[in-house]
């Protein structure tokens, strides 16, 4: 009985250990998601920047035109 | 003698028949002539007034499309203006919320927590993880990847805008130099303008011709950009 109960104890914090590491890697994948998202947004924005800029420098010139 | 004398008088009358028949028939002949002149000349003047009515119908015509075309490129105009206007306004309504939302957890946070949890939150993580909003261990973080998600989504739109206005832009910027360069050859091969303005008004166009180009460049990496993660 006592063995029993003592490797019901074992197997419940090594299920318990395994579920935390799941989580935790789960975490990790997601922050990792996170950042390429993060990651490509900010490349959007500076492209958005640099076609407004384009698009500034080509009106300038075509005003001269 | 008796009978020429008996005859004369018939013939007399048959001479004054005959030119008096002429002269009338001569006199119709005119009529018929100035009524055909005054045919012609109606017809004419018809004519040319048809051809006045349809000049000014499709005068009309041009003016009643080119202001319609006004109209709508100022409704457009309008329209753009009014998006852009509310797109500011509610990135401005974002980030007020956004910073007054983390104005009061810092002071809900100082309040609470005090000097000794403050050293133990001090370098745990980065801003986001000391920021939850209430949420914890997995729903934060898919609360912040889908807020992730939805800014990407966000910034995507406003670059496929950009990249659709820019290259209207540039098609219309590229007609333009075309017609700029045809007119400037024409003069420089009618010798109506010298050498020296003809290299400046060159440059400019080559100039003109290079910030398109850049512009395309532009536009391609954000179409390579990708849309969906």
């Amino acid at each position: 009985m006592k063995k029993a109960i003592i490797v019901s104890g074992i197997l419940a914090l090594a299920l318990a250990g395994c579920t935390g590491k799941a989580a935790k890697e789960a975490e990790k994948a997601r922050a990792a998601e996170i950042e390429q998202i993060e990651t490509v947004t900010s490349q959007i924005d500076s492209t958005i920047t640099e076609i407004e800029e384009a698009a500034m420098k080509l009106d300038t010139i075509m005003s001269e035109l | 003698m008796k009978k020429i004398l008996s005859i004369f008088p018939v013939a007399l009358f048959v001479i004054a028949l005959m030119a008096w028949g002429n002269e009338t028939a001569a006199q119709q002949q005119g009529g018929r002539d100035r009524a055909n002149k005054e045919v012609n000349q109606a017809k004419q003047k018809g004519k040319e007034k048809a051809k006045e009515a349809d000049e000014a119908l499709q005068k009309e015509q041009e003016r009643a499309r080119e202001a319609v075309k006004e109209e709508e490129e100022r409704a457009r105009e309008a329209i753009k203006d009014e998006e852009e206007r509310a797109r500011e306004a509610m990135k401005d309504e974002e980030e007020r919320v956004r910073e007054a939302a983390q104005k009061e957890e810092e002071r809900i946070r100082d309040m609470e927590g005090g000097r000794k949890d403050k050293a133990r939150d001090k370098g745990k993580g980065n801003a986001y993880g000391r920021n939850k909003g209430g949420l914890e261990g997995r729903d934060f973080g898919q609360a912040r990847a889908e807020e992730a998600r939805m800014k990407h989504q966000e910034r995507r739109s406003e670059l496929d805008r950009k990249v659709e206005d820019s290259e209207q832009k540039m098609v219309q910027a590229r007609e333009r130099i075309r017609i700029a360069r045809e007119d400037l050859e024409k003069e420089k091969a009618s010798k109506r303008i010298p050498e020296d303005v003809y290299q400046q008004r060159k440059e400019k166009i080559d100039n003109a011709e290079k910030a398109v180009t850049e512009l395309e460049e532009k536009i391609q990496k954000g179409r390579k950009l990708p849309g969906e993660i």
